[in-house]
């Protein structure tokens, strides 16, 4: 195999979120041509799988090789979300409270 | 006046949103924690990685702590933040590694407070009035 063949980067058929959670169980992926049941929301019926991983930057790295092709590429996790995430404490001193208010 | 609902997963702990963000290379959609208790919208460095952003695109650097000490973030002004069904233009968010694997972010006050909203916990949906413009 050349070197060309493995980097060469892969896209899956389109599929449903069941079937992509099947392939990928527990992973992030990014994801393109995802056919919206409302616009603003997660849910659509099928698209398709760009990059993979065990990691949030796996996929992203993947993905970069088709950011020229795709406007849209959305980064999901195929888990659950269970965990409260640690809330992180942002340091507000005076810059940053004027940064957030001031802000659009 | 108009409301906006919004779904989310009944089977969750927690409400996570759609949120879909534009950067220079592009946009991308990702999950979010709706989070009322959080001052500022925080997304993960990946999500805006793959939107074109790094820590050089900051306004200011930031330092946050955590569980295990004190870490280092940057506050971005991204051109498009979209959640709720609300359109918002050069918003300012947190980016910061927030740890957990399994979600892009947190959509905090400095976006909530631009919306009049309700949780609808029972229905698992959230209904928004807009009160602000939405290029605001």
């Amino acid at each position: 195999m050349s070197a060309a063949e493995v980097l060469a980067p892969e896209i899956s058929e389109p599929l449903t979120w069941a079937e992509i959670c099947v392939r990928h169980p527990d992973e992030w992926v990014c994801l393109v041509e995802m056919d919206r049941v409302h616009p603003n929301n997660f849910e659509f019926r099928t698209a398709r799988v760009i990059g993979n991983g065990k990691t949030r930057r796996e996929p992203v790295e993947q993905a970069m090789a088709w950011r020229a092709e795709y406007e849209l590429i959305g980064h999901y996790f195929t888990g659950r979300v269970t965990v409260r995430p640690p809330r992180p404490s942002l340091i507000l001193d005076e810059e940053i409270r004027d940064i957030i208010r001031s802000g659009r | 006046m108009k409301r906006f609902a919004t779904s989310f997963d009944p089977d969750g702990e927690l409400i996570v949103i759609e949120g879909r963000i534009a950067g220079p290379r592009g946009s991308s959609g990702g999950r979010l924690v709706l989070d009322t208790g959080a001052a500022m919208t925080t997304i993960t460095p990946e999500l805006a990685e793959l939107l074109g952003y790094s820590a050089r695109d900051g306004l200011r650097r930031t330092r946050v702590h955590t569980a295990v000490g004190s870490e280092e973030g940057y506050v971005l002004e991204v051109a498009e933040f979209v959640a709720l069904g609300t359109v918002l233009q050069r918003f300012r968010v947190h980016v910061f590694d927030l740890g957990h694997d399994d979600i892009d972010g947190l959509v905090g006050l400095n976006f909530l407070r631009r919306l009049n909203y309700e949780i609808r916990s029972a229905e698992y949906r959230v209904l928004v009035e807009r009160v602000a413009p939405a290029t605001a």
